[in-house]
Formats: C-alpha cells, sequence, structure tokens
C-alpha cells in the first residue's frame, strides 16, 4: 500500500512537506536510479521501499534497481562488511576476484538509466566502471560504519569510490580522506510504515499470544539480524544477570535474515542453544515481511536493547524511540549519535552495563518514561523519513551545481 | 528602497572535510587550514539543533575540548570568543587559533591530552541551499506577523548566515526595518545577541521588541 506524502503533514509539520516540493522544483525533471544488493532485509532496502514511491510522488522520477550475485557473492560481500566494521581479516585475492566478476556480469546485464544513480554500499559499488561510457552523475552511499576499516579492502574498494563525484556517509566518523565531497546523511525511518505505525492493542495482544508472552511481566527486546557484531549472546548474557533477581522479566530476540547474510545461521544457532533452558527467552526468526510484528513486539517491550558491537547506524533503536520505548544501546557507531546518555536512553559498554541499565529502568519507570519522550521528539526532528528524502533531493541539486557553499534556487 | 521583505529560508547538507583532530594540537593544525565554512560549521550548527537541556557551550571547539579532552579552562576560552565582535570568518578564525595557541604556549611540555576512541573531532562543513518561503511583508505589522510563523532555520538564515557568512554587518531585519522608518526596533535589534539564545527563544525576543 502506498502512503501519500500528504500524510506526513501531520507528523513533520505542513511547512516542512511544502518545502520538500519546492525544493523538488529544482530537480528540474531529473530523475534518480537507486541500486543496491537486496530487495528485502536490511535498513537499506527498507528505507528504499518507502523512499522511492515518496519521491515520485514529489514529481522526481526515483526507480530502484538490485544487482545478481551468486551465494558465493554474497559470501564474499559478507565478509567486506566485516572487515569494513574493522573485524575479521580473511580477505582474500580471491574474493577480490569473485567481487570483480560479479560486477562485470551486472555491468553487462543492468540497465543503468538514471540522471542521477545512487550506489548503496560496497557490493554494487564496481557499477562505476560505466561512468565513462554513459555519462550521469554518480554518488556513493556507504550504510557501513568504516571508521575502521579493513586497510587491504578499502584500498580496493577506494580505487571505486574516487571515481563517483559524491559520497555519502551516515556519520562524519565514517567518513574518509577522499578527493571527492563527502556528504553527511544519517539514515531515517519511516512513520507510517506497518514498522512503525500506531497498531491496535487488539493486534499487539494476539502477537504477544501467538509468542506466548505475558504482557503482565516486563519484556525486554532486541530486534535485528542474527548476526555477531548485534550480540545477540551478549543480550541473553545481560538478562541472565537481570533474571537472578527479577525472575519475572522476559527476553525477546527477534529478526529476520537478509539474502545477503549467510553467516546469521550460525549465530542464530548458538542463541538458541544457550536459550534453550529458559522458557521466558524467546528466539524468534521471523521472515521477510512481518514488519507489524515487530511493531507489536517493540511497542509492548518495557525495554528496548540494541546491544550493538558495531554498528551503521542502528536503525532498530531509532524505531523504539519513535514508540516512545526507553532504550538501551551499546555505544558505537550510530547508536551514540542517537542515545543522547541518560537523556534520550542510555548508552552501554559491556554485558554488565547493558543488566546495570535494565534494573534502572525497571525500577525507575517516570525517568524511564522521560528519557523514551526525548526520544521520541529528537527521531521527529532528525530521524525521520522526510528529512531522508529532503537530504537526496538536495544531493541530486548539489551534484548539478558547482561547488558553492551557498547555492541559492 | 524595497518596501517588501521577502522571507527566505535555508536547508543544508552538512560535508566531511576529511580531517580529524585527536588533540588540541591537531585541532589547532586543522583550524588553520580548513575552509572559513568549517569554521562557520562548528561555531554555528549548534544553534540549529534541539536541545532537551540548556548546552554548556554552543560552539563545536569548545564542546569538544571540554568533553573530550577535558581541557575545561581552554573550552571556557573558545566559548568566550563573543561571535558578534567579527564580520569576517577570517577575523574569527585567527581570534580562534591565537587563543589555542595561547594556551598550547601555557603547556609547553606537558603530555597532550588525548580524545578517546570514537570522539575525535570531525571537521564538516555546510553546504546551504537558500529559497523564498513565500512570505512576505509590506509593511511593519506584516513583517512580525510573519516572523511569528517563518520557521527556525529562516530566522537562522537572516540572522547569523546573512551576517557573517554572506559578510553582512547587520541583519537583514534591521537594514529593512530601517529602510521602513522603523529605526529605533532595529536599533534594538542590532543591540541584541543573539548567540545568547535558542532559535525560539530569539523570534520570541524579536518579536517582544515591538509589541
Amino acid at each position: 500500500m502506498s502512503i501519500s506524502i500528504e500524510a506526513y503533514r501531520q507528523i513533520v509539520g505542513t511547512q516542512f512537506i511544502d518545502e520538500l516540493y519546492r525544493i523538488a522544483e529544482h530537480i528540474n525533471g531529473r530523475s534518480i536510479q537507486h541500486i543496491n544488493s537486496t530487495p528485502v532485509g536490511g535498513g537499506v532496502a527498507e528505507i528504499l521501499h518507502r523512499l522511492v514511491p515518496l519521491t515520485n510522488e514529489l514529481g522526481v522520477k526515483a526507480t530502484w534497481d538490485v544487482i545478481k550475485g551468486s551465494e558465493e557473492f554474497f559470501n564474499v560481500t559478507k565478509a567486506f562488511h566485516n572487515a569494513l566494521h574493522g573485524s575479521g581479516n580473511d580477505i582474500t585475492g580471491e574474493m577480490f576476484g569473485i567481487f570483480r566478476e560479479t560486477t562485470r556480469d551486472n555491468l553487462g546485464t543492468m540497465n543503468l538509466y538514471g540522471d542521477v544513480i545512487m550506489i548503496h554500499d560496497p557490493q554494487p559499488a564496481g557499477l562505476i566502471a560505466k561512468k565513462n561510457e554513459i555519462g550521469r552523475k554518480w554518488a556513493w552511499r556507504c550504510h557501513i560504519d568504516v571508521s575502521q576499516p579493513n586497510k587491504n579492502l578499502w584500498e580496493f574498494l577506494r580505487e571505486y569510490v574516487v571515481q563517483y563525484h559524491a559520497s555519502i556517509f551516515s556519520m562524519p566518523d565514517f567518513s574518509q580522506q577522499l578527493p571527492i565531497p563527502q556528504f553527511l546523511i544519517a539514515p531515517s525511518i519511516d512513520p507510517l510504515a506497518d514498522k512503525n505505525r500506531e497498531l491496535e492493542q487488539s493486534f499487539i495482544d494476539s502477537v504477544l499470544e501467538k509468542y506466548e508472552l505475558d504482557p503482565e511481566r516486563p519484556i525486554i527486546t532486541q530486534i535485528s539480524r542474527f548476526d555477531r557484531l548485534k550480540d545477540p549472546i551478549g543480550v541473553i548474557k545481560a538478562y541472565r544477570i537481570v533474571k537472578k533477581r527479577y525472575d519475572d522479566i522476559q527476553l525477546v530476540l527477534a529478526g529476520g535474515g537478509a539474502s545477503d547474510d549467510p553467516e546469521g545461521a550460525a549465530v542464530l544457532q548458538k542463541a538458541q542453544e544457550m536459550g534453550a533452558d529458559d522458557q521466558d527467552i524467546k528466539i524468534l526468526l521471523l521472515p521477510a515481511y512481518s514488519d507489524k510484528e515487530i511493531n507489536a513486539l517493540q511497542r509492548a517491550s518495557t525495554v528496548v536493547l540494541q546491544k550493538s558491537i558495531k554498528e551503521g547506524f542502528g536503525l532498530t533503536v531509532t524505531e523504539a524511540m519513535w514508540k516512545r520505548k526507553p532504550v538501551i544501546g551499546g555505544a558505537t557507531g550510530g547508536i551514540r549519535k542517537q542515545i543522547i546518555d541518560g537523556v534520550t536512553g542510555y548508552l552501554v559498554h559491556t554485558v554488565e552495563g547493558t543488566a546495570r541499565r535494565i534494573i534502572d529502568i525497571l525500577n525507575n519507570p517516570k525517568h524511564a518514561d522521560e528519557m523514551a519522550r526525548n526520544g521520541y521528539e529528537h527521531v521527529r526532528n532528525n530521524f525521520l523519513l522526510t528529512r531522508h528524502l529532503k537530504d537526496y533531493l538536495l544531493v541530486m541539486i548539489a551534484l548539478e551545481r558547482d561547488g558553492s557553499d551557498v547555492i541559492e534556487l | 528602497m524595497n518596501n517588501v521583505f521577502s522571507f527566505f529560508t535555508e536547508r543544508r547538507l552538512v560535508q566531511a572535510t576529511g580531517q580529524r583532530a585527536v588533540t588540541v594540537r591537531e585541532l589547532l593544525a586543522h583550524m588553520k587550514k580548513v575552509g572559513g565554512a568549517a569554521i562557520f560549521y562548528h561555531t554555528h550548527a549548534s544553534y540549529l539543533e534541539h536541545h532537551f537541556v540548556r548546552k554548556r557551550f554552543y560552539n563545536d571547539f569548545a564542546t569538544w575540548v571540554s568533553e573530550s579532552l577535558q581541557e575545561h579552562k581552554l573550552a571556557e576560552q573558545i566559548a568566550g570568543i563573543d561571535i558578534m565582535d567579527y564580520t569576517t570568518i577570517r577575523d574569527l578564525r585567527n581570534d580562534l587559533i591565537r587563543t589555542i595557541q595561547n594556551h598550547l604556549n601555557e603547556r609547553k611540555g606537558e603530555r597532550a591530552r588525548k580524545a578517546p576512541p570514537g570522539e575525535e573531532f570531525h571537521f564538516c562543513k555546510a553546504k546551504s541551499f537558500v529559497f523564498p518561503t513565500g512570505l512576505e511583508a509590506r509593511s511593519v505589522p506584516e513583517f512580525f506577523e510573519c516572523l511569528g510563523k517563518i520557521s527556525p532555520l529562516s530566522l537562522y538564515y537572516h540572522v547569523f548566515e546573512s551576517r557573517l557568512r554572506l559578510q553582512r554587518t547587520t541583519s537583514d531585519f534591521s537594514v529593512w526595518l530601517t529602510d521602513m522608518g522603523a529605526k529605533e526596533i532595529a536599533d534594538k535589534i542590532n543591540r541584541l545577541d543573539p548567540y545568547a539564545f535558542t532559535l525560539e527563544e530569539l523570534r520570541e525576543r524579536i518579536i517582544s521588541l515591538y509589541t
């Protein structure tokens, strides 16, 4: 179901939506083609699902295409992903070969037609090889935390990146020494998507019943892919510390798998093994399109965790804040940008710290509510889809204009 | 004389310059080299953000030096630089450099404090996209009516951006009000220190000068 841009007026204000239309007029009929590596799973696909139709509604033609790759290719790009996060050093020449080969295949089959071509993340980065042949304006949108990348890998990717007209990173910490402009654009959530919109209590109750969760007892939740860097094992450990004294708590670890994330199955299995002896630990592998259920689980939660060791941005934190939930997040990547410690949530560094903050929230609901309200306002001001849309429109304009710091429209 | 005041607003794209600092010395080295847009950005960006608690400093350099390096004396000295004293970024930059250089001279031989990992100072700048809001005033009463309707960004553009970045010595507001014969109000606006307020507070204060 497509939701009109007009529906956002009540959330972000009518002035902001009017401004979007005004900015869109300055795109002058040019189009934008987004390209990434997966149609479902992960934050990038979620954002594009919403962003593309809204861009079109503003009168700017937007399309979205996905590169094709074998399981072997996605194993390589998963290893790239981890290595760009600074973990794992097993990047080999053979992997570069597989990456180049898949890039060649996609260069041969993909139709690259946008006036602006926005390439998301490393997987399709090699498509820039077409730039000299077809022209266009090219932007590389990096959603990953590349603050401490594996050097060999970054050098490999950098050769592609420097050919773009501009790059886009989620935070200044992720930016690099590059000869091209580096725009900073935080990701966003869609407040009207199934994952974030208000739900009827009866639906929330039905989800709790389905997963055998007791609405009368505290629910601690982490929603994220079963990925080592999201530290679901650390979450179970923190839960166990709290459970010793607060034996009524329940833990939900819920997430889907992405088609470019073959490592996830092993992490899921380990979490299942650890949770096997406790009926209050619910480990849910949710299929794609479970957005409404995820929304219900977040809304039913007493505390929402995102205890990541490394994080690109951490949209699950944004989602929970939008639902006015007290949030505890690992002090890494974009989570640090969203959580102002003690003001919009709690930042933690360890399993022990996570347990401590869960206990704080369970015992101080008034302060938890205050943080939750602040978190909601913080998201409304900074991390909603409409702001993201505005930023991409501005990038389209910036790519056409000169390098001036002040552009008069 | 133009009898119509057109309210403009701006939207911004923030850009990383790629330069980052871990110590005061590195901050100083980059401060000497970065473009004026980065100096403007780090002395003004915080005014555009919503803060749940009043910030100690609205100058990014001061905030970083205080929070990540625990150099509180230097932070206060940097924050103490009165931006209203400057009509060019170049002069503002020179005094920032002088303040930090004095601090380093005083601390000669002492071990430099380093920001913890993840708290490095990243030099950024903003690309501003300026466009009319569609709101126009043809009289002084209309002007103040519009002022109540414009976004904080529009206020920011007319008060901060136009004065220092576009190098006009007074705010757009006072120039027009003087032209319209409301010199007394214009003078009062000129005497306001916009850096002492949040944007919402500033709007209220300016409106209160008329009512």
